[in-house]
């Protein structure tokens, strides 16, 4: 049986956090919640993730600080990268797509939504 | 005797300074004990509910077993679990959160909520307005607008953001109407702008823009501008050509650099000619740039002895010669200011060459 895929979860809300994990669990993935960018960006450049869901607002580097470091650093690096905020201007949404981003999900969310477009990154039908 | 007096009077104030500091000191301490048992009593009563909890939030409930579950919660325990789901309602949307609401709306929140909303207490009046906000109910929106004009801005802030969650196309007029100075307490705009965050708030936008308080006509433009609202592109257009205000006019033509067209150059020209005030000469510059592919536009005011105007003008200008392939030149009699934001631009930016002509001053 194959290995289960990795999903990064950087949420700084414990709430937020623990739904995400629960439902991305549900649809078989193998997750890593964290509570900050500083834990984000270690794992991200240290664990073999093939999607990572990225709290844009969270204490200490941002979601955007850590895709950006990522995508600078690790041109060629497979892992997808997903970013949850609540920020929900077209410049906002630009601005994440222009720092790397692979998608974009608005809070508040629909849990359901955001394992379809979790699924689609990792190439999961 | 003389002596004495002002002894016993430095006795009785450092005494009474001491009871102070213990009273303060004894307050802190209730206050920080009370949290703690608060918080370890709903851990209590949360961890045997955590699961049906989490399987509603994530719609992970198909029979409806964890939901009837949370509904038959003991009395007693329903404001621990009340606040839980108030804490999912303001980051999940869709079906889970209308199983969420289906809970609470089964214990009757919908009018204790209400009734909280006009409490003498301006921090429950705050929450409960909020709480009202997450049921999504348009229904509930005459309890909401009352408290825009409340006495405490916290609980007008709290209004603004429940009449954004509740969608109401009255509640947005509402909050435009909020921002007219010859109002009790007006809105704030960035506040004001929480209430109209949503597509159905655009009719009342577009109706603001003529609006006759000036702040109104500001708060239309700047939520234009926000939420790039294409429709209200003529009603901007008309109103710029009309407006005696400075500052409205600033928002109007910021608003034109994001709903507006090449069409409209000429009218963006004429705004950031030397005979309009600086700050809208500066947000012309800025939404020409925004609807003009043509960089040789911004000539004129780069040459501007204004060098705020000229700096805007090198920005608007670079921007546009920072297309790969086209080779940017300064026209010259260019400011020094502009000359100096242009290098800015290009130590900003390596990957793209600006030679700089000579002429300059």
């Amino acid at each position: 049986m194959a290995e289960p895929l990795r999903v990064l979860v950087a949420e700084d809300d414990p709430d937020i956090r623990e739904v995400i994990a629960f439902k991305l669990g549900r649809a078989g993935f193998s997750v890593r919640a964290v509570a900050d960018g500083a834990s984000a960006h270690h794992e991200l450049f240290h664990g073999d993730y093939a999607v990572a869901v990225l709290d844009v607002m969270m204490p200490g580097l941002s979601g955007l600080d850590v895709l950006a470091t990522y995508r600078e650093s690790v041109p060629q690096g497979s892992t997808k990268i997903l970013l949850l905020t609540a920020r929900a201007r077209d410049v906002d949404v630009d601005a994440g797509f222009a720092a790397g981003a692979d998608d974009y999900v608005i809070k508040p969310f629909v849990p359901g939504e955001l394992v379809h477009r979790v699924n689609a990154l990792a190439g999961r039908s | 005797m003389d002596v004495v007096l002002p002894h016993v009077l430095v006795q009785g104030l450092l005494w009474v300074s001491l009871a102070t500091v213990a009273a303060l000191l004894l307050t802190i301490a209730v206050v920080r004990t009370t949290r703690t048992l608060t918080a370890a009593m709903s851990a209590r009563v949360l961890a045997p509910l955590a699961d049906d909890l989490l399987a509603v939030s994530t719609g992970e409930d198909p029979t409806g077993e964890a939901a009837a579950r949370l509904i038959d919660v003991p009395r007693r325990h329903r404001a621990t679990v009340e606040r839980a789901i108030v804490a999912r309602l303001e980051f999940l949307r869709g079906t889970t959160a209308r199983a969420l609401t289906d809970i609470l709306e089964a214990w009757g929140v919908r009018s204790r909520w209400a009734e909280r909303c006009r409490s003498p207490w301006a921090q429950r009046r705050a929450v409960a307005v909020s709480d009202v906000g997450l049921l999504h109910d348009e229904a509930l929106i005459d309890v909401v607008i009352p408290l825009l004009r409340d006495r405490s801005r916290t609980v007008r802030n709290s209004a603004v953001r429940a009449i954004g969650r509740l969608q109401s196309a009255r509640g947005a007029a509402m909050v435009l109407d909020a921002c007219a100075t010859d109002s009790r307490s007006h809105l704030p705009l960035w506040v004001a702008m929480e209430g109209l965050a949503f597509p159905g708030a655009e009719a009342a936008v577009a109706e603001a823009i003529a609006h006759p308080c000036s702040r109104v006509r500001t708060a239309a433009a700047h939520a234009v501008t926000l939420w790039g609202w294409t429709s209200t592109a003529t009603p901007i257009r008309h109103a710029l050509t009309l407006e005696p205000e400075a500052d409205t006019r600033v928002h109007q033509v910021r608003a034109l650099g994001v709903v507006g067209s090449g069409t409209d150059i000429d009218l963006l020209m004429e705004m950031s000619s030397p005979q309009s005030p600086r700050g809208v000469r500066v947000a012309a510059i800025g939404a020409l740039a925004e609807v003009c592919d043509d960089s040789e536009t911004f000539s004129t005011q780069l040459t501007d002895n204004d060098a705020i105007v000229s700096r805007a003008a090198a920005r608007a200008y670079g921007r546009h010669r920072s297309t790969p392939g086209v080779q940017p030149t300064v026209p010259a009699g260019a400011s020094m200011a502009a000359i100096q934001e242009l290098a800015l631009s290009r130590l900003r930016a390596p990957a793209v060459r600006l030679p700089l002509t000579e002429g300059g001053r």
